[in-house]
């Protein structure tokens, strides 16, 4: 019956599809984009159309007026960003914990060209906690738009040069007890 | 002694008089503003009708006896024998030993008098008056002395207690009164006695007349007590809350998320590794981060199980569960273990234990180091795991923690503070595994409870509807809430619910008629009850409700001297007195039903009757009660955690070996009752109790796991008996050294019965050389060369040289350890894990001779000796037993009647359950 409804529903939205990207904090490592797959079957009012991990930008495909039925005017592109992200972090809710481990926020308003790639090689074990902790040391500093740790341990990220250097990702890392081999 | 008769009475009245001073309970009810003199009245009226009727006769029999006590001078032929045995060394100029018997009076009246000449006859008569070295006195003389004495002491006794009874007005002491209302009630969990102030301690025991006084503190705290067990006693709910079942791992924790982090413990699921947290190591670089990020990720909330490499501080289960309904509930627990080689599961070296405490968190409570309770020791064998299952009762806010009890302290063998140097796969070495934890309940059998039932039998539970009882004050219920950390939540619970009476006068006064008697421990006139109706009528008549009103009369008896006091009449006991000391003595706590119809129809008084009885209380559970709490103060078990064992002598000492000796000496005491086994048996047995830690720690092979069992010793083994069990060693130590005077003194007056003369002031101990150079024996020598100090100490130091053979945690030695001085140590039984820290410095010298010049080479040799000498340690028993039952002191007057009980024992084949049973059925025990 649930498969019923979530076929349905995802062909409703087909139907009067409409469109948005986002960027999704919580990507820390390529098998977390299975678990917010796993995550948002229990969100039948959107579908996760496309996503590319090393930006975490995300296509999201939905149709408005099942995302916001109470809405009296058509919503603003705000109101929809909001309401995604307020599903999204529903979904990720850990029952037990009551922690939320994935959030959209807008896309960058910086241009590609702008940004540097910065790879910094980690020494982790093969441990998702630990990506995640790297990711969220990384990730929570200014200028940082997308940042990504491999299941080899290796750190990319995206970065604004005038905001944020190499070397504040390593003294972050470090913060939380994130050592880099020695080379 | 008119003193000691007023002594009781001008307690009570002070504690009357308190009772206006006393601050306000922390009542749930609301309070009309009357002062206490509910309670006050009714103490008092309690006071009058119990103990004054006794009070003018005792006094005016006082003042005669004192008055005909004329300055008796000494027999002739008493006065030679003095003056030609005693006077060279004990008159007036010589004084030797301080005691001058020229200027001892006769009047046998007078305290201190009487105590000296008891002592005077004492020694006379075993032998140590005149000393060794003076020419022995014909046996005609000893004669004259010791039986002018014993007459006189005896008719001056008797005097005494013709007037007053021999065992003084005592009260309930904190354990007694806790299992009394436990009992009482039907709440087995509940814990009031720690918030009563501590009793003393009189003539070994905390039950005597002369260790419990009262003050306007305790009252407070009975108050306090009584509000406690009516809350937790009243339903406020028409149907039981359901029992849920909460399945919970050690993971979802902090400290066990800690433990995990740090490399100290591994994740696991379905006894493999659990993949999503691999194990850390051997890089630094590969340790774990993060704990929080990966308690977000849900890592830690699988369900899966921890397993530890070390004793660490307990981690609690309180995130999971903390207890929100007091009460019964089922605990279930899976453990098993493995060995951990780098990386690999390996069959681990054998069965490890698991221990699992109940925590008593406060309100608001934060990190660790709560007060814990023991809940057991469970086996975790290897790589398979084994369910555990047991009846706990839960209060409020407990929860549960874990340790690896068969690991060794992480301090004792790790190198890294922060973590396992190299993560778990730098580690090679055993680990316990927790799969879960399962708590079912809260479990009813029937509701309202049994504990609601005693106060308000089968009334009904109604809604409180404020509109429909105009007038009424609602009765004042705390919400059942989680006032921890635990996700386990209450019911919601809607309404106000109370117990519901269509004639509050006459239920009250069918309640109180039912319930009075049962907590009084003895048949109620009408006229006392009906005080207590009378103060319900006022409560009511104020607009209480009828469940707050019923609570003031409630609290009221709780309170008073009836419930408060062991009610005893001079003489021989009535029934009810008889009933509630037999109860008190094996269970420690007031009579069931069946003594009390027993007593009621007076065929308790039938010998053979009396005996089933003994037998009956004997054979229940609650008699544990009677070994825990004789055996805790008869042989000091309560002082076993006084001290901790130095780290670096005794680095393999922990607390699953401090529980399994306390465990072994009283599961050794439940043997010798249950076989019914001699005297003998208290220094000498082919036997022990042992389980497989203490086995190790003896040196015993072949004994495998958890459970306390009995074992046959192996010829030639040192332990068996008292004397040897690593409890008694440990409280008659320090920590660090052994003292041959305090282990002597020990035996001497616990076991022998004979406890020696206090050291005289200002003679300073002596201070042990813990570097090695010396032993205490040596530096002994010098002071019991002293001739003033020569005849206490040959006496005294012989039991004390015999033990030297054991060190502070009972284990046995023929060095001394020592952190100095010495020779490197071998490891001996110590866990591989453990680093050596101390060395092996003199021998032990554990020979010695007895004050009849018999000599023993060693520990055995000692044992052998004084184990021949049964009657002696039947005797000191059959007194600790009654000095423990009947709580006062043997008088000189009782000693026929104790001996007769040791000959009666011996006839029967001496042994210690027919000593119990001829004890209850001695006059001592059977009159006040």
């Amino acid at each position: 019956m649930k498969t019923l409804t979530l076929l349905l529903c995802l062909l409703c939205i087909s139907l009067r599809a409409e469109e948005s990207r986002h960027r999704v904090f919580g990507l820390s490592d390529p098998s977390r984009e299975l678990d917010l797959r796993e995550q948002l079957k229990a969100v039948p009012e959107l579908e996760l159309a496309a996503l590319d991990l090393e930006t975490a930008v995300a296509t999201f495909r939905y149709d408005v007026t099942m995302l916001l039925p109470d809405a009296k005017n058509p919503p603003t592109a705000e109101t929809i960003a909001k309401r995604l992200d307020e599903l999204v972090k529903k979904a990720s809710k850990n029952p037990v914990s009551g922690h939320v481990t994935f959030s959209l926020k807008p896309l960058s308003s910086v241009p590609e060209d702008q940004l540097q790639k910065i790879e910094i090689q980690l020494g982790l074990s093969d441990c998702k906690g630990c990506r995640y902790t790297a990711y969220l040391a990384c990730a929570k500093l200014d200028g940082v738009e997308s940042v990504i740790v491999s299941q080899a341990s290796l750190v990319t990220a995206w970065v604004q040069p005038s905001l944020t250097t190499r070397e504040a990702l390593i003294d972050a890392l470090k913060k939380v007890r994130i050592g880099l081999p020695t080379p | 002694m008119l003193n000691e008769a007023r002594e009781p009475m001008g307690r009570l009245a002070a504690t009357a008089s308190c009772f206006g001073k006393c601050k306000q309970p922390k009542d749930r009810t609301i309070r009309t503003p009357t002062p206490l003199s509910t309670e006050r009245s009714m103490f008092m009226k309690s006071v009058n009708r119990s103990l004054l009727p006794g009070v003018v006769p005792v006094c005016v029999a006082l003042l005669l006896a004192a008055a005909g006590a004329a300055r008796a001078e000494l027999p002739r032929e008493v006065q030679t024998v003095f003056q030609n045995r005693c006077l060279d060394c004990h008159d007036s100029d010589t004084k030797k030993g301080n005691f001058d018997l020229t200027a001892l009076r006769t009047d046998f009246t007078d305290a201190d008098t009487f105590s000296l000449w008891l002592k005077v006859h004492d020694r006379v008569a075993s032998g140590d008056m005149p000393p060794k070295k003076k020419a022995r006195p014909e046996r005609d003389e000893v004669k004259v002395v010791t039986g002018w004495l014993a007459e006189s002491l005896t008719a001056a006794e008797r005097t005494r207690f013709d007037a007053e009874s021999r065992t003084g007005v005592r009260r309930l002491t904190r354990a007694e009164y806790e299992n009394t209302v436990r009992d009482l009630f039907d709440l087995p969990g509940l814990a009031v006695q720690s918030g009563l102030p501590a009793d003393g301690s009189a003539h070994g025991f905390d039950k005597n007349s002369d260790a419990l006084d009262i003050s306007h503190v305790n009252l407070a705290k009975y108050i306090e007590a009584a509000d406690k067990t009516l809350d937790l006693a009243i339903a406020t709910r028409p149907t039981a809350p359901a029992a849920a079942v909460h399945r919970i791992s050690l993971a979802s924790n902090y400290d066990a998320g800690i433990l995990l982090m740090r490399g100290d413990a591994i994740l696991l699921r379905d006894g493999k590794l659990d993949p999503v947290f691999p194990p850390s190591g051997p890089s630094p670089l590969q340790e774990h981060a993060g704990m929080r990020e990966h308690e977000q990720l849900g890592i830690f909330n699988r369900m899966s199980s921890v397993g530890m490499f070390g004793e660490h501080r307990e981690p609690y289960y309180n995130s999971a569960f903390t207890a929100v309904y007091p009460g019964r509930y089922r605990l279930r627990a899976s453990f098993w273990s493995l060995q951990w080689d780098k990386g690999q599961i390996l069959p681990s070296r054998g069965t490890e234990v698991a221990r699992l405490n109940v925590v008593h968190l406060p309100p608001a409570a934060r990190g660790g180091g709560h007060p814990s309770e023991l809940l057991g020791y469970f086996d975790a064998p290897s790589l398979e795991p084994q369910v555990h299952q047991l009846n706990v009762w839960l209060n409020l806010r407990d929860t549960f923690s874990f340790v690896a009890a068969s690991l060794v302290p992480v301090d004792l063998y790790r190198d890294g503070a922060w973590g396992q140097k190299g993560g778990t796969m730098g580690y090679t070495g055993p680990c316990t595994v927790n799969d879960w934890v399962e708590v079912e309940g809260p479990l009813h059998d029937v509701w309202p409870p049994l504990s609601h039932r005693a106060l308000f039998g089968e009334l009904p539970i109604t809604e409180f509807k404020t509109a429909e009882q105009k007038g009424i004050r609602p009765p004042v219920h705390t919400p059942n809430r989680q006032e921890g950390f635990g996700r386990n939540r209450p019911e919601t619970e809607k309404g106000l619910w109370t117990v519901e009476s269509k004639e509050p006068l006459a239920d009250a006064d069918r309640l109180l008629a039912d319930f009075l008697p049962r907590a009084f421990r003895r048949p109620v006139e009408e006229a006392v009850r009906k005080e207590y109706v009378a103060q319900v009528e006022t409560r009511l008549k104020a607009g209480d409700a009828f469940e707050t009103a019923m609570r003031w009369a409630y609290r009221a008896a709780l309170c008073s001297p009836d419930f408060l006091y062991h009610v005893e009449p001079a003489g021989r006991l009535d029934d009810s007195a008889l009933a509630t000391r037999l109860s008190y003595f094996f269970w420690n706590s007031g009579p069931d039903a069946t003594l009390t119809t027993l007593a009621a129809s007076g065929k308790l008084r039938d010998s053979q009757v009396l005996g089933e009885q003994v037998e009956r209380l004997l054979k229940d559970a609650k008699a544990q009660r009677f070994i825990d709490d004789f055996l805790g103060q008869w042989l000091k078990l309560r002082s076993i955690a006084a001290n901790d064992p130095d780290k670096k002598l005794y680095p393999e000492f922990n607390p699953y070996l401090q529980d399994s000796m306390v465990a072994e000496t009283r599961a050794y005491f439940r043997e010798l009752i249950e076989q019914n086994l001699s005297a003998r048996h208290l220094v000498q047995s082919d036997f022990a109790m042992l389980n497989e830690k203490l086995a190790v720690h003896y040196g015993i092979p072949g004994v495998c796991g958890t459970k306390i069992r009995r074992v046959k010793l192996p010829d030639g083994c040192v332990r068996g008996g008292f004397l040897t069990q690593a409890a008694v060693l440990k409280v008659t130590a320090n920590g660090t050294t052994t003292s041959p005077v305090v282990r002597g003194a020990f035996v001497m007056a616990r076991l022998l019965g004979k406890p020696p003369q206090p050291a005289p002031p200002n003679i300073p101990a002596v201070e042990p050389d813990v570097q090695g150079a010396t032993t205490i024996r040596e530096q002994l020598e010098k002071h019991r060369a002293d001739s003033s100090c020569a005849s206490c100490h040959e006496k005294m130091d012989p039991p004390g040289f015999a033990l030297e053979t054991f060190d502070v945690i009972g284990g046995f030695r023929d060095r001394y350890r020592s952190i100095g001085v010495g020779d490197p140590a071998p490891r001996g039984n110590i866990d591989p894990r453990i680093r050596i820290g101390f060395k092996l410095g003199p021998k032990v010298d554990a020979s010695g001779q007895l004050p009849d010049e018999r000599t023993f080479a060693g520990i055995a040799d000692f044992k052998a000796l004084i184990a021949t000498d049964e009657r002696a340690l039947l005797h000191n028993l059959a007194k600790q037993f009654l000095i423990y039952s009947t709580g006062r002191d043997i008088a000189f007057s009782d000693r026929a009647a104790l001996d007769d009980i040791v000959s009666r024992t011996e006839k029967r084949g001496g042994g210690i359950r027919t000593l119990l049973h001829q004890v209850v059925a001695s006059p001592l025990f059977l009159t006040r």
